[in-house]
């Protein structure tokens, strides 16, 4: 446990890294000469340029595998399909009953024109 | 890219402090940002712990499933509101440091949306059957009730008809 990720030295290291990037920060943030060289407005945050980058990129890091094309059914083609087909059937039986007689004329759907 | 690493080198020299980038902001294209591939080597996981900021024993990449980032890191969510309100961070309105590595899905755990790394008073479990028990409550009292009702002791509207007699005019004994 002495070398591990929660042993005192890499709370140390991590906490000195902290507080030079601190620093650094404070320093480029109240830089008055930044504008001058061209380089104004917020500072280039790497981290920060990593993740839009990703977000932007996820499709590249797609692969079709079992899990992702099972999700992929059942979030997208299955409601699709299954509405369709829940609308198809009572169309047709509604269909079915005016056909055959069974819908009074008092009940018929379009009453106001 | 050549010119974007010699900047780089000569600023490390400068500032002395390594792992810091400062670049110019002269273009900055999603393809030299965006995350490698999933890395399978032990070598290759070091170097990419060391580009994210992250130690080498602390940096776990998302798992390549198919909906996986590549060697994006599988970081421990700690939303913004969880974390203290009164540290100094640099960014105060996403209580971030700068450059402090973002999780995946940074965006979902701001201080304006959810925040899932609360310690709950009450568990989800609990929540839940709470809410399925008193609405199985309402409902089946209903359901129950509903062919049951109770109303007041009247009779039915006495109105003239024809031919319905009411009422015959004898008198009481």
């Amino acid at each position: 446990m002495a070398d591990g990720p929660e042993s005192v030295s890499a709370i140390r290291e991590r906490a000195a890294i902290k507080a030079a990037i601190k620093r650094e920060y404070q320093k480029q943030v109240l830089n008055p000469y930044r504008h001058g060289s061209g380089e104004g407005g917020a500072l280039f945050d790497p981290a920060l340029q990593r993740f839009m980058s990703m977000r932007a990129t996820q499709y590249d890091f797609f692969r079709p595998t079992p899990k992702a094309s099972l999700l992929g059914t059942l979030m997208i083609v299955a409601p699709i399909l299954g509405y369709g087909l829940l609308l198809k059937r009572d169309k047709d039986q509604f269909e079915k009953k005016i056909r055959t007689g069974q819908v009074a004329y008092a009940d018929r759907e379009f009453k106001f024109y | 890219m050549a010119r974007l690493v010699r900047l780089v080198d000569t600023s490390r020299r400068i500032s002395g402090l390594p792992g810091v980038l400062i670049s110019r902001s002269a273009g900055n294209w999603n393809k030299d940002w965006k995350p490698g591939p999933y890395p399978v080597n032990p070598e290759d996981r070091a170097a990419v712990a060391r580009k994210y900021g992250l130690r080498p024993d602390e940096y776990k990449p998302i798992p390549d499933d198919g909906l996986g980032v590549g060697d994006y890191p599988d970081l421990p969510l700690v939303t913004a509101e969880s974390r203290d309100p009164y540290y100094p961070w640099d960014h105060p309105e996403h209580r971030r440091d700068f450059m402090e590595p973002i999780h995946a899905e940074y965006d979902m755990y701001g201080l304006d949306r959810v925040n899932a790394s609360q310690k709950l008073r009450f568990s989800v479990t609990q929540q839940f059957l709470a809410f399925m028990g008193v609405m199985t409550f309402f409902v089946g009292t209903y359901y129950l009730m509903e062919s049951r009702k109770i109303h007041w002791p009247l009779l039915p509207k006495q109105y003239p008809g024809d031919g319905k007699v009411h009422y015959t005019f004898e008198k009481p004994e």
